[in-house]
């Protein structure tokens, strides 16, 4: 447990409250939508593959929908382009496939994109993940 | 053609257009190679019996997803994951040919022909040729 005596608490300890319960926070939406710890990891997987410059994963406003577009900023060359792309869309499959498996459906459907530039989301979606 | 199945047919049909397509007009080089995909699968469902899949009547759900739902399923059967990226890959770069989808050309202020004529079209025959592969086994 983490002692609210407010005579202990200088600002460190204020932020480590804070910070734990982010955490906690965190790990019970977790549990509740495990889709998020997925999409989490895949966005790290395609922050690694060459020329990703950024990642931004965009779904529907309510989150009840199976499809989730992954806009992979890149100024990647012609040639390299369709690599990048059908790497992305393996991650993204394994992905897919592990989502199918947790939910017990076969709709899940992880849609790659490679941009330029991040253009404003349609008033449906949000964007729930931006890599920093 | 006698001995192609009704699917075969439009499936090599698309083939050889894409192929005769390649300089003049790339990006419908890449539309058609992704239909002779989409053939190609349904040839697959015809000859298992299981073109109903393709062709239910639940129109809640759009005919290409249904088939995107189908190579899913059957990529999984076969354990290779190869026939499904093809596939999608070949149906992201085809929304791409048709509808300047993304905003991706506009901000790069190309047009779709430009944009394809710098591309690889090996890549779009390799991937057709995975699927092909693939469905035979």
């Amino acid at each position: 447990m983490v002692p609210l005596d407010p005579e202990k608490l200088n600002s460190n300890n204020h932020f480590t409250i804070f910070n734990r319960l982010k955490l906690l926070f965190r790990s019970a939406i977790r549990k509740l939508r495990p889709e998020l710890r997925e999409v989490e990891k895949l966005a790290a997987q395609l922050q690694e593959l060459p020329a990703v410059e950024n990642v931004r994963v965009i779904r529907d406003k309510k989150n009840t929908s199976h499809v989730i577009v992954f806009q992979i900023l890149s100024h990647v060359d012609s040639n390299s382009r369709s690599h990048l792309l059908k790497s992305a869309i393996s991650l993204a499959v394994k992905t897919e496939r592990n989502l199918d498996r947790i939910f017990n459906v076969e709709d899940w459907d992880l849609r790659i994109r490679i941009v330029e530039r991040y253009e404003n989301t349609h008033k449906s979606q949000r964007v729930i993940l931006i890599n920093a | 053609m006698p001995s192609l199945n009704i699917y075969e047919q439009p499936a090599k049909l698309n083939e050889d257009a894409a192929k005769s397509a390649h300089t003049e007009a790339p990006e419908w080089a890449i539309i058609m190679y992704f239909y002779a995909a989409l053939h190609w699968i349904n040839s697959y469902a015809y000859k298992r019996n299981e073109i109903r899949l393709l062709q239910s009547l639940d129109k809640t759900l759009a005919p290409h997803e249904r088939r995107r739902r189908y190579v899913k399923k059957i990529s999984n059967y076969t354990g290779d994951d190869e026939l499904y990226i093809s596939y999608k890959f070949l149906f992201d770069e085809s929304m791409i040919a048709r509808y300047l989808e993304n905003s991706e050309l506009e901000c790069i202020n190309k047009t779709s022909r430009e944009y394809y004529q710098e591309r690889d079209i090996k890549e779009f025959v390799d991937s057709l040729e995975i699927l092909k592969r693939a469905l035979k086994k």
